[in-house]
């Protein structure tokens, strides 16, 4: 499976069926698997904490108001991120915050404390290169790299033909990649 | 296409050296293809750099929040026309009320009377002006809140 997403589509159509239905638990469980999903995707999406933070209330809020629209021939998370990327594209409209600096959490224990460094600083060079790279790289960048969607769930999501979201694929790492290498001679950081 | 692109292909699929119809064929092919679609993420040169960003975990109290918020009716969304409309009513009908709705509807229905020429008889079914008035600011305001009406709790587009 491609997202990082443990239920099968199948078990995952039942269950929003269920909360369809009124069922308390199916609503919890759609909301305890994608908030942390969605608001991963807002954090990097609008480089904003506080702005991630309402785009992924609203965002849960409108999946649970809105099950009855979801049409099961596309998978659940598709449909979730759709409403996630629009909601999050009003929220950038609406707010133009500035980016606030990215928080970088790493907690891997059997890292030495020279690796941890070591990851660190990417992460930083990372996500410090995503929040300058353009919203519209941003977002396919978040979706293929993060979130581990198909190319064709990508062009589902960002209702695009599949050569255009390639085509801004490429140009998205293309222009991420120097970005990164761009944070490396600010810092003057070894490779 | 056929088969697995060998690790050259993908290579220069992700680096962005084939011609564009290969390239959606290599795509197509990923999506449907766990394995390969795992080589090309290694091959891509900022896989180390990917790898390396944990995700942020969510605030605590989130997840409660929304299920209490959802849980709630959703608020009154106005929409610029419903907002549109109803100050249009407004307007006519205080137009109707502050006006003089009987020579309004005198010159219309001497204007219907020459058109249909039935002869001046639409004034004469008139009623009385306080009645006009009264009919008047009532139409507004029916009108006022059935623009809002039309605003009630609604599912909210995704």
């Amino acid at each position: 499976m491609s997202l990082r997403l443990a239920p099968s589509p199948a078990d995952e159509s039942a269950i929003v069926y269920e909360a369809l239905a009124g069922d308390a638990a199916a609503r919890t469980w759609i909301v305890r698997t994608y908030t942390p999903i969605v608001h991963r995707f807002a954090v990097r999406l609008l480089a904003n904490e506080e702005d991630a933070l309402d785009a992924t209330q609203e965002t849960m809020v409108k999946v649970l108001r809105n099950l009855d629209r979801y049409d099961a021939s596309w998978r659940f998370a598709t449909w979730v991120f759709g409403i996630a990327r629009n909601t999050c594209v009003d929220e950038h409209r609406r707010r133009r915050r500035r980016p606030t600096s990215p928080e970088v959490e790493v907690a891997d224990p059997t890292d030495s404390p020279l690796e941890r460094t070591e990851r660190e600083h990417r992460a930083m060079r990372l996500l410090d290169a995503l929040a300058r790279l353009p919203p519209l790289y941003r977002e396919v960048v978040l979706l293929y790299h993060f979130e581990h969607f198909k190319y064709r769930e990508i062009a589902d999501v960002l209702g695009l033909p599949l050569g255009t979201v390639m085509n801004r694929i490429f140009r998205a790492r293309q222009k991420l990649r120097i970005l990164y290498d761009a944070t490396e001679l600010e810092t003057g950081a070894s490779p | 296409m056929t088969g697995h692109p060998s690790d050259e292909r993908l290579e220069r699929f992700v680096t962005q050296r084939l011609p564009s119809r290969e390239v959606v064929a290599i795509a197509r092919h990923l999506d449907d293809c766990p394995a390969c679609a795992l080589r090309a993420r290694a091959l891509d040169p900022l896989a180390p750099a990917f790898a390396s960003v944990d995700d942020p975990p969510p605030p605590e109290g989130l997840e409660r929040a929304i299920l209490e918020r959802a849980s709630q009716p959703a608020a009154p969304v106005v929409p610029p026309w419903g907002m549109a409309l109803a100050l249009l009513a407004m307007a006519a009908g205080l137009l109707v009320a502050l006006g003089d709705p009987a020579g309004l509807f005198a010159t219309a229905g001497r204007a219907a009377s020459s058109l249909v020429r039935t002869g001046g008889t639409l004034t004469g079914l008139l009623p009385s002006p306080p009645l006009v008035l009264a009919a008047g600011a009532a139409v507004g305001l029916a009108s006022s809140l059935a623009a809002f009406g039309l605003l009630r709790p609604s599912r909210e587009a995704p």
